[in-house]
């Protein structure tokens, strides 16, 4: 079938294997990439594990979610302590309208 | 709370999409945009991706002109998230992001270099073809296995018991591998088990050449012209005595497996000489406890010594397992979920998933390095 289909192709040549250009490209980003680049950042979170947490990236990731969703929850909590109806009221410009708007309506 | 970090987020206001065959038509209507993007500046560029892949060399041109440099040498950080299907050349392309997210519904295919031919075919073509395809092939899997190195540290360092085993010596490999396995379905944990098989016979026929050139004096300072026909000698010894109640001979299939083993640790050798920069920043990950006592020990000075007598080893023997892992993943089939890319290291996040990721870790310590969970 393949073969079929290729002898019915008009001999001609065609421009060489774009798979060439590819192979140069590939050299190219090797070269590139070869000694492989290091975000700091990432090195910091690889020594804070080693030195804190004896190299346990298990207990790192599950320490700072836990304390992070603790902290989530005493924020949430704080919305609803005697000071978020102030911090949800809104804004003068919208309380001013609804009142113009009541009057003049 | 964390602060988002840029370089590890998506970002839609400077995104791309790669949608369809990457063809060199679908290249041309994105250049204006990566120009547009990239003239603006220098924050990362966001490709979203849901392609069934393309020309390799289509997928290679529109990454580089990402993240070619400009005029002051700046160059943008690319941001891949796998939206739909990854496939082929956008699969590779998707890891090769500097940050690769996969959303859950991806599907990932991964599969080796295709030529489709318009032309005749004669035995020297074709010949030309299949080294030409193998050659693109190798190339695309070590690519693939640098990028995927750093990712495969951090999801070997979180298999509890089998990194344990590790740090106690590069022969722990075999379990941490297994462990991996657990994360997979049974049709793509094949593609690890026939790694650690070649992982094996490296192993053993590195520990037989090692005893046979040991015996030999000043062997570390032998040029490689002299050591490469001992090194031969050593496996044609150990072979013989692996065969010696066989029917085996050089020159029926022993010459083959020969030269098999040679190309086997000449490459292994020639893979893992550039792990310097790796091993000083992921090395003491690397480390037994009693090992890693006697390094925080350690002035700044020796730490480099330190890392490459006590965890060089483990980190060769993992790079050389990414290497095979990525080659094998360029022969046949594997279509991968997006937790299954995750374990192998093809991309760095699967979002919604809870699976650690570089993103979150970094933004669990902010700018000043205290913790921002704990500040």
């Amino acid at each position: 079938m393949v073969g079929a289909k290729l002898s019915r192709q008009p001999h001609r040549r065609k421009a060489p294997i774009t798979r060439k250009r590819l192979i140069e490209m590939l050299d190219q980003s090797l070269e590139e990439e070869q000694a492989p680049s290091v975000d700091e950042r990432l090195a910091r979170v690889v020594r804070i594990i080693f030195e804190q947490y004896d190299g346990d990236v298990k207990a790192f990731v599950e320490s700072n979610r836990y304390t992070i969703e603790a902290n989530r929850k005493v924020e949430a909590a704080s919305d609803h302590g005697d000071e978020a109806p102030l911090r949800k009221c809104p804004s003068t410009t919208r309380i001013i309208g609804r009142i113009s708007s009541a009057r003049y309506s | 709370m964390p602060v988002h970090d840029k370089d590890y987020r998506e970002n839609f206001e400077r995104s791309l999409f790669l949608t369809g065959k990457i063809t060199q038509e679908a290249a041309h209507a994105l250049s204006p945009r990566i120009k547009e993007l990239r003239a603006a500046s220098g924050d990362p560029i966001t490709l979203y991706i849901d392609s069934p892949g393309g020309s390799s060399a289509v997928a290679e041109g529109i990454r580089f002109l990402i993240k070619a440099p400009d005029q002051d040498g700046r160059r943008c950080r690319l941001i891949t998230v796998a939206i739909g299907t990854a496939a082929s050349a956008a699969a590779d392309l998707l890891a090769l992001g500097d940050y690769a997210i996969a959303e859950p519904q991806a599907d990932i295919l991964y599969h080796g270099s295709r030529q489709v031919f318009e032309q005749v075919l004669t035995f020297e073509g074709a010949t030309s073809v299949a080294a030409n395809l193998q050659e693109a092939n190798e190339r695309l899997a070590l690519r693939l296995a640098r990028s995927s190195f750093r990712r495969i540290i951090w999801r070997a360092v979180q298999l509890k018991d089998a990194i344990e085993k590790f740090r106690d010596g590069p022969e722990g490999l075999e379990e941490l591998v297994e462990a991996l396995t657990a994360k997979f379905t049974p049709k793509n944990a094949i593609l690890l088990r026939e790694v650690i098989a070649k992982q094996k016979s490296l192993q053993e026929v590195k520990t037989a050449a090692d005893n046979y050139l040991k015996r030999r004096k000043n062997v570390a300072q032998w040029p490689i012209k002299q050591l490469e026909p001992e090194l031969v000698r050593a496996i044609v010894d150990y072979r013989s005595r692996l065969h010696k109640e066989d029917d085996w001979l050089l020159s029926r299939t022993g010459m083959r497996e020969v030269a098999s083993d040679f190309n086997l640790i000449h490459d292994y050798v020639s893979q893992t000489k550039d792990l310097d920069a790796l091993l000083e920043v992921y090395g003491s990950l690397f480390l037994t406890q009693a090992q890693s006592a006697e390094f925080k020990s350690k002035s700044e000075e020796e730490h480099k010594v330190y890392l490459e007598s006590h965890a060089a080893d483990k980190l060769e023997v993992l790079w050389y397992f990414v290497v095979s892992l990525c080659r094998l993943l360029q022969t046949k089939d594997y279509q991968l979920t997006p937790e299954e890319a995750y374990w192998l290291g093809v991309v760095d996040e699967v979002t919604g998933s809870g699976l650690q990721s570089d993103r979150e870790m970094i933004e669990m310590i902010p700018v000043d390095g205290v913790s921002n969970a704990q500040a």
